[in-house]
């Protein structure tokens, strides 16, 4: 077999597992076009390898490059199975990534990505193609991964956040706000301004012991002192802006999910990994969440003390969130310059209505908070005396409010039930389902 | 025995007493009954999944410690799809789909409930044949055993009104410890037999 003929066999074994996704069952959305979207980049590989002479060694390894980078997205399809995530909140990832992230091509047409979705045994990822292979058709593929384990832990998806985050930094018009007034915001008077005041801070005498140890044995086992590079520098900010993004789109659902699930990947909050000191410590992050929560007024509780056990709940889970004993060593940003960063995302949602945290009103409040304590989904759906339903668009980041309210501060609330945390989790995917119906029924205009 | 009319079952409804949620149109509530939607989960048996229903089965597994043998039963028996709005699932003549409500129900001490498929869709041959009674306190979603039996397959979709809830009321004490399916989100396979019913189903 010739390298061209082996090319041409591997071109149809792609082809033909192509087709035999089909054979499975998936989501109603995106399916179609992801696979109409492999096609075309199959269509026109088969192209470019009907003009390749049987002696050229380059374009054949490079056509079976791009076979191989077709193959894994092919691959994918079989990796997506509805029961293996929550879809209602995949969807509502859909929902933002369409409108986030849809980019003009060249005759001026917004052309939105398509969206997969699969579960994996690891953490929460987005993987979106900044680069579309030249010989493709236009559109991007992102795909989303959920973990496993974690199927119906709607309470942590609120991760996704940070997700977007990463992928709407290569996007033209969110991308360039991050990439703009964001950035700058975050270096005007940060340590990340530039590398030297970024290793100054790195060897400070306020450095934490944990810090002074990590230097030290990475000068001991290398026989120079560690020193943080550009690339470092960038990937730092990059996770920053990140955070900041999350934490905007979904609120401080965003922030009891960052400390629930990242606190316990870091037993020393300060450390930056000098193997691969690709994000900053825990601390930094923590302190900056904890000041974006104060500048925004998230800070204040909703509710008020009429409330009774729910504000005491409430306070409680506020208290976590901004429980912040982290030396002031971790402390990169003014409150100035973080308000300029907060507008600077806030810019990206506003043009889409719905798009981004906004408290939801008090007794709404109280409302889904007193629903979990019965062990009922949190919606908020009423009728009055003649039955016609009374139904409320509640956006997906004010339920898990909620839901982060009757976990932290569920030893405060009276009910009929106590969740563990799985069970609480299971009632607000249940809810983010039942929300949809509702809003399917807000928007048809027939309650 | 006592149906709760319509005035009654409003009132339980805004009081908070009797829960049966999301209401989306004011026709869901009838004269004597609650119309019930279908959620986005549906079990079907997989043809290859088992020979037969034994209880013998049922009762080796609960008498033997979890097992590769007890879980994997339990786990093909179905085939499960998640069904998101606006997709249709086919109902096959002679065929079964367990699925959930998508309303959650909360029964109080006193009432009971009792499912049964609406009229216009038993006319054309879906059937909600088994386990209609609902048990005061239950909590989660109703499940429907949906057959079809009529000639032609019928196409659901999640969100239709499909069944209806109606309540009567029950005297005397009703608690019981631990029901099969308590705070239920979705259907799941049953035990076809019980520590009471194991004196009569021989070991193997």
């Amino acid at each position: 077999m010739t390298p061209l003929e082996f090319l041409k066999e591997e071109f149809d074994n792609v082809r033909r597992a192509l087709d035999e996704t089909l054979r499975h069952d998936y989501g109603p959305e995106q399916s179609v076009d992801y696979y109409h979207e492999c096609e075309a980049r199959l269509t026109d590989i088969d192209a470019e390898i009907s003009r390749i002479a049987a002696t050229d060694a380059a374009k054949i390894y490079t056509y079976l490059s791009q076979l191989s980078y077709v193959a894994t997205f092919v691959s994918l399809i079989e990796r997506s199975r509805l029961g293996e995530f929550s879809w209602p909140f995949a969807d509502e990832l859909r929902r933002i990534a369409k409108t986030l992230l849809a980019e003009k091509d060249l005759k001026g047409d917004l052309l939105d990505p398509i969206i997969h979705v699969v579960s994996e045994g690891q953490g929460y990822r987005i993987y979106y193609e900044a680069q579309v292979p030249v010989a493709s058709s236009r559109r991007r593929f992102l795909v989303v991964a959920f973990p496993r384990s974690l199927k119906h832990h709607v309470l942590l998806h609120t991760l996704f956040g940070h997700e977007v985050g990463h992928t709407a930094l290569f996007t033209t018009i969110a991308g360039g706000i991050l990439q703009g007034e964001v950035l700058a915001a975050l270096v005007a008077a940060s340590p990340l301004k530039d590398l030297a005041l970024m290793n100054a801070w790195l060897n400070s005498t306020a450095a934490h012991q944990d810090v002074k140890n990590e230097l030290a044995a990475y000068a001991a086992q290398n026989g120079r002192p560690f020193v943080f590079t550009k690339e470092n520098r960038e990937l730092w900010l990059i996770e920053l802006i990140c955070d900041l993004f999350g934490v905007l789109l979904f609120g401080p659902a965003f922030f009891a999910a960052h400390r629930a699930y990242l606190q316990p990947l870091h037993p020393s909050p300060y450390t930056i990994k000098t193997a691969q000191p690709t994000h900053p410590p825990f601390a930094i992050r923590h302190k900056m969440l904890v000041q974006i929560m104060r500048v925004t007024g998230w800070d204040v509780p909703i509710t008020s003390a009429a409330d009774g056990a729910f504000h005491i709940a409430e306070t409680e889970m506020l208290r976590f969130l901004l429980d912040d004993t982290y030396d002031q060593w971790s402390r990169f940003f003014d409150d100035a310059d973080l308000r300029r960063a907060v507008a600077g995302v806030q810019k990206i949602f506003a043009p889409h209505g719905s798009l981004g945290y906004a408290p939801i009103n008090p007794a709404g409040l109280v409302k889904l908070i007193e629903r979990l304590t019965r062990g009922l989904p949190p919606i908020l759906a009423d009728i009055d005396q003649d039955g016609t339903p009374q139904l409320t668009d509640v956006r997906i980041s004010q339920t898990l409010y909620a839901g982060w309210v009757y976990w932290i501060g569920r030893q405060h609330l009276a009910g009929a039930v106590t969740l563990d945390f799985l069970t609480t989790n299971r009632l607000c995917d249940h809810a983010l389902l039942q929300q949809r119906a509702i809003n399917y029924t807000l928007i048809a205009g027939v309650t | 025995m006592t149906m709760l009319g319509r005035g009654e079952l409003i009132r339980r409804l805004r009081e908070g007493n009797l829960v049966v949620s999301p209401l989306l149109s004011k026709a869901q509530i009838g004269s004597a009954s609650i119309d019930l939607r279908i959620g986005n989960v549906v079990l079907m048996v997989r043809a290859r999944g088992s020979s037969h229903v034994d209880p013998v089965a049922a009762k080796r597994s609960a008498s033997s410690r979890k097992s590769h043998e007890a879980e994997l039963g339990r786990q093909q028996k179905h085939e499960r799809y998640e069904i998101p709005f606006h997709s249709k699932f086919l109902v096959h003549p002679g065929s079964l789909a367990l699925v959930p409500t998508l309303e959650w129900l909360q029964l109080p001490d006193d009432l009971h409930g009792s499912v049964t498929a609406r009229s216009t869709w038993a006319r054309e041959g879906l059937s909600i044949a088994t386990a209609t009674f609902i048990e005061p306190r239950y909590q989660g979603i109703a499940t429907l055993e949906l057959a079809n039996m009529g000639q032609i397959p019928i196409a659901l979709y999640p969100g239709m009104r499909v069944a209806q809830i109606a309540f009567v009321r029950v005297e005397g004490q009703t608690a019981r410890i631990g029901g099969q399916f308590r705070m239920s989100f979705e259907p799941r396979q049953g035990r076809v037999a019980d520590k009471d019913d194991f004196p009569f189903i021989p070991s193997s």
